[in-house]
């Protein structure tokens, strides 16, 4: 079979990323343009700025991906974009490029769910194996779902309240930490210890869902308490306390999946898989049961468009191709 | 063959014009739906006419001022054509259209309205700008007008064709990488407020 090229367009956020994918697993040219440093100044991301740094950067990042891969337009079988979920205005200036593209080349447009991408990112490392276990920890998402074939999911759980990544990004704001919040905790967790008494969320509880918002509440109200009382907080063992608490949780309900529908396949999807902690109590668990874990490279797990030409391949064998009225979506999940 | 193409407002512009003439000119009510329309109705007003989209040799965009999203739309339309066909682009702003479709012995005023003030441009009988491009909230208007003489102009609706291009060479060739909006409007973070 001829080998398939796909351009995979990322701008659902603060990065403007381009990546051209052969056959959904191997990444010829990624490119990826932070705003990171941008909206640090701000604390957080500005969407106004975002759309607008988005704006600027298009064309150069298409340029860099094609010459990275030494491809012209022509050279591609599909143009992928990311259309949900994600700021609208940040999504848009994707999907306009996408559609020019698209329109310009008479080459078949795809539209990609960002949560879609952040799963199929596994197959750029280890390809996904049937059925798995996948485990979603991002700044949205925290959910537990089974999958039996491409593009086919079985929730078991969510959070019932914030997602793992929105609890370390408001940790590391009641720790003064700088954006991006969660990856500057797990630094200084590293350096603590399990000091500070957190509770366990839902400890008794036997569903796959999840919850952070507790225990984010114990944080600050554990930072005020000693502020009131004038006792110095050891932000590193409290870091290291969240997150070995946050964590295990996690654990808890991963074990209790692979263990009640016996799967023997683990992929992990979403920014927080970058975490390296996470990837350690996974090891772990994987041994204990002799399950294959998949976790994407660090590269793939934040947001980029490698995943997104990843997430696009099986749909490029459906042949499900959208038209030129594709819109964004701020809020449609897949699942 | 040219491509003009404007999304500074809830109507989309789209004109064809060749070096002497305006050959086609579409006015498209999209009332927030710029996104889905804007390369549909390129893609039909190319069709109607039987011109292939490979014949476009020149990409003209309005870059502003008005909806953000909206000439964030037509500016990333115009750069990825242009760059990914290596065809000429300009980028126009539309208070400079505006001076341009109006003639008049005085200086002139033009305006770009949103829903709290205007975009004003100040410019001459020749059509050179005077001042740098401003925007003010509606009840400052009057004040404006007060020092700056010159005749007014309450938004253009219709820009004319004509005059473009028989100006068009007083634009210049940019690179697609180089053409973005003009914004003019400051966003409240960078006023120091958190938006």
């Amino acid at each position: 079979m001829k080998d398939i090229f796909i351009l995979g367009i990322e701008s659902s956020c603060d990065e403007t990323s381009m990546a051209i994918i052969k056959n959904g697993k191997e990444c010829v040219s990624l490119t990826i343009a932070t705003q990171m440093e941008i909206h640090a100044k701000y604390g957080g991301v500005v969407p106004e700025v975002a759309s607008r740094m988005h704006t600027e950067s298009i064309t150069l990042v298409l340029e860099e991906t094609l010459k990275k891969a030494n491809m012209k337009i022509q050279d591609l079988d599909a143009i992928a974009v990311t259309y949900a979920p994600g700021l609208v205005g940040s999504l848009l200036i994707g999907i306009e490029c996408a559609k020019t593209l698209s329109y310009l080349f008479d080459i078949p447009l795809i539209k990609v769910n960002h949560i879609a991408g952040h799963i199929y990112a596994n197959n750029l490392t280890n390809p996904i194996n049937y059925p798995s276990l996948a485990l979603i920890v991002s700044g949205g998402h925290s959910d537990l779902v089974i999958m039996k074939k491409d593009y086919d999911f079985q929730v078991l759980g969510k959070t019932l309240d914030d997602a793992i990544g929105e609890a370390y990004d408001k940790v590391a704001r009641v720790l003064g930490l700088n954006y991006p919040g969660g990856p500057n905790v797990e630094k200084l967790a590293k350096k603590g210890k399990n000091f500070y008494n957190l509770p366990i969320p839902l400890l008794d509880d036997d569903s796959y869902n999840f919850s952070f918002s507790g225990l984010k509440s114990s944080v600050i109200n554990l930072v005020n308490n000693y502020k009131m009382k004038n006792i110095k907080i050891n932000k590193s063992d409290l870091a290291c306390s969240f997150q070995t608490v946050a964590i295990k949780s996690i654990i808890k309900k991963v074990e209790l999946a692979l263990k009640n529908y016996n799967l023997k396949n683990l992929i992990v999807a979403g920014g927080v898989s970058a975490n390296s902690f996470l990837r350690e109590e996974l090891n772990n668990l994987v041994k204990k049961y002799d399950v294959n874990l998949s976790v994407p490279d660090i590269i793939y797990c934040t947001d980029n468009a490698a995943m997104i030409g990843a997430a696009a391949y099986p749909l490029f064998l459906k042949k499900e191709f959208s038209d030129f009225s594709l819109n964004p979506q701020s809020r449609l999940e897949i699942f | 063959m040219k491509l003009y193409i404007d999304t500074h407002s809830k109507i989309l512009t789209i004109a064809l014009l060749n070096n002497e003439t305006l050959i086609i000119k579409k006015n498209i009510d999209c009332d927030n739906k710029l996104s889905t329309l804007t390369i549909n109705s390129i893609k039909k007003t190319l069709e109607e006419i039987n011109v292939n989209k490979k014949d476009i040799k020149e990409i003209i965009v309005v870059n502003g001022p008005g909806s953000f999203t909206g000439i964030r739309i037509g500016v990333t339309i115009a750069k990825t054509w242009a760059f990914s066909l290596n065809i000429k682009i300009k980028a126009v702003d539309f208070l400079y259209l505006s001076a341009l479709s109006v003639d008049s012995s005085n200086k002139k005023i033009v305006s770009v309205k949103d829903p709290k003030g205007y975009y004003l441009g100040y410019f001459n009988e020749d059509n050179i700008k005077l001042e740098d491009y401003v925007y003010i909230k509606e009840k400052d208007l009057e004040s404006y007008l007060n020092t700056h003489e010159g005749q007014f102009y309450n938004e253009i609706e219709n820009i004319d064709f004509l005059k473009l291009i028989k100006n068009i060479d007083k634009i210049k060739n940019v690179t697609a990488h180089e053409v973005n909006p003009l914004y003019i409007k400051k966003i409240e973070v960078e006023n120091g407020k958190r938006s």
